[in-house]
């Protein structure tokens, strides 16, 4: 069995290969080409190539979608304002449970792949873009966190565009530092 | 979640029996099959969170992890089994703050068992650390050896770890499930290039791996809790009153080789600590309970060190001892 891993190489931490969203890949590009010198490992590590590998951007993606479900849930209340984001945040929490179980038994119906993960994101994704494209039209307060999440989304096609054009830069760079 | 060490066949000098053959088969074995699979330790679990591992978006998955240690916190024996082990690790806490310590205890074995799950289902690995390089190239490069561990962070990722990155033959002892549907589900999802034997044929298995271990190998085995009906000698931890397999030791006394705490610590997301500690050379003398008593002082001493640090995860959901029960 072959892993896809890298060993006592400091700098992998920041490959933009370990990102999954192009916003970040290219965060950490730009922060690959400001770092200056090469850190010494003070342990023994072992980085893992994997797109879906950084913490952060995982939690804040996350926390992201509660939060915009939360305001979302909130403005279709008929409650007082702070009672309607007290509901809505444990709502959101369920809903998140409901659309990701949906959306794969939903996709379950198209493919009998087993690993659907990749499918799965796409299509909540999409439902989310969809989602927030109707929100943003509507009067009231919630358009502005729709807003948001569109000018994250456009920042994120943005950022793979721009990646697209530095591809060989970005395959460099990973290569002086994965070996 | 079970694991504990080889019986050996014959009781150890200074030995407790842990099998109580007045209690009959505990209360979810007298549970339909249906249902049973509903229980915390069921198979449907299992299946459910195999599901999920392929196919949860990513970005979605602290919020899920969120929910379900929540959801988990409804389970009241394993709840308040680790609200009364925390109680002895931080004497004078309160019931209150040991709450939230339990939900940070259930967050971080919802993580590792899903990061073990996409390890088998997916072969993805998370980040490793070292500390105590020196003492696992020891280990890696000796003759062989024991490899004692805890029910922290994923052993079993460590386990795999440990297999694919060496050419030393390894072996992983654990308890098997208690619900059979679960046992023949977790058996078909075990990962390539790991044996793990379960301790039920406690004679023969001591037998196997006696010869394992001069043969060069490694036996790996969970020391920090006595499951089912197997030798197990008297410990003190955290001041109250234990009991630990006794099989390690008795297998490092009778091979005559050294036994290696490792602890397979959780730093963060897909991030993983594999810690080696200064080898337990078991010495025999003429008095040979003195010999185990010796070397369960020194793993007791290396493992209330590191349950310390590192209580959020020590995955231990009944009472260690017979005082916090």
């Amino acid at each position: 069995m072959t892993l896809n891993v890298v060993q006592d190489r400091p700098c992998a931490e920041l490959l933009p290969s370990r990102r999954h969203f192009a916003l970040t890949r290219l965060i950490a590009f730009a922060r690959m080409r400001l770092a200056r010198g090469v850190p010494t490992p003070s342990q023994r590590v072992i980085h893992a190539l994997d797109r879906d590998q950084t913490a952060a951007e995982m939690y804040v993606a996350s926390f992201g979608f509660w939060l915009l479900l939360t305001c979302y849930i909130a403005a279709a209340l008929p409650l007082h304002p702070a009672a309607a984001v007290i509901a809505a945040a444990v709502m959101a929490q369920f809903a998140i449970q409901l659309s990701v179980v949906g959306v794969a038994l939903a996709t379950g119906l198209v493919t009998r792949a087993e690993n659907r993960v990749k499918l799965n994101s796409v299509v909540l994704m999409t439902a989310v873009l969809l989602v927030s494209s109707y929100v943003a039209t509507l009067p009231g307060d919630v358009r502005y966190a729709a807003w948001v999440c569109l000018g994250a989304i456009a920042a994120n096609a943005a950022a793979a565009a721009i990646l697209w054009l530095l591809r060989h830069s970005v395959r460099a760079a990973e290569e002086q530092c994965a070996g | 979640m079970t694991g504990a060490a080889p019986g050996t066949g014959s009781r150890e000098p200074g030995a407790v029996d842990t099998g109580d053959p007045r209690s009959g088969p505990p209360p979810a074995a007298r549970r339909s099959p249906f249902l049973r699979r509903f229980l915390v330790r069921g198979v449907f679990w299992r299946q459910f969170l195999r599901w999920a591992v392929l196919n949860v978006p990513l970005w979605t998955e602290p919020a899920i992890m969120a929910f379900w240690s929540g959801f988990f916190l409804l389970w009241g024996p394993g709840r308040r089994g680790v609200m009364r082990n925390l109680t002895a690790i931080k004497p004078g806490s309160s019931a209150i703050a040991n709450f939230f310590r339990c939900y940070r205890v259930f967050w971080n074995y919802a993580w590792t068992i899903a990061d073990n799950v996409r390890f088998k289902e997916l072969r993805t690995i998370p980040d490793w650390e070292f500390t105590g390089w020196e003492h696992f190239q020891a280990m890696q490069s000796g003759g062989g050896a024991i490899l004692l561990t805890a029910h922290m962070g994923s052993y079993d990722l460590g386990a795999h770890l440990f297999s694919e990155t060496s050419s030393r033959r390894i072996v992983m002892v654990r308890a098997p499930e208690i619900d059979p549907e679960t046992r023949r589900f977790e058996e078909q999802h075990t990962a390539e290039g790991l044996r793990i034997e379960f301790n039920t044929r406690a004679t023969d298995l001591a037998l196997d791996l006696l010869d394992t271990v001069r043969d060069g190998g490694i036996v790996a085995i969970q020391g920090d809790r006595v499951s089912g009906p197997i030798a197990a000698l008297p410990a003190t931890l955290f001041g109250k009153a234990t009991t630990v397999p006794a099989g390690p030791f008795a297998l490092a006394l009778a091979a005559r080789v050294p036994i290696y705490p490792v602890f397979v610590v959780r730093l963060g997301r897909r991030r993983y600590r594999l810690a080696t500690s200064m080898p337990i050379e078991v010495t025999r003398t003429r008095d040979r309970s003195a010999d185990l008593s010796r070397a369960v002082a020194l793993w007791i001493a290396e493992l209330e060190r590191v349950v310390t640090a590192g209580w959020y995860q020590w995955f231990t959901f009944e009472p260690y001892s017979p005082e916090l029960a």
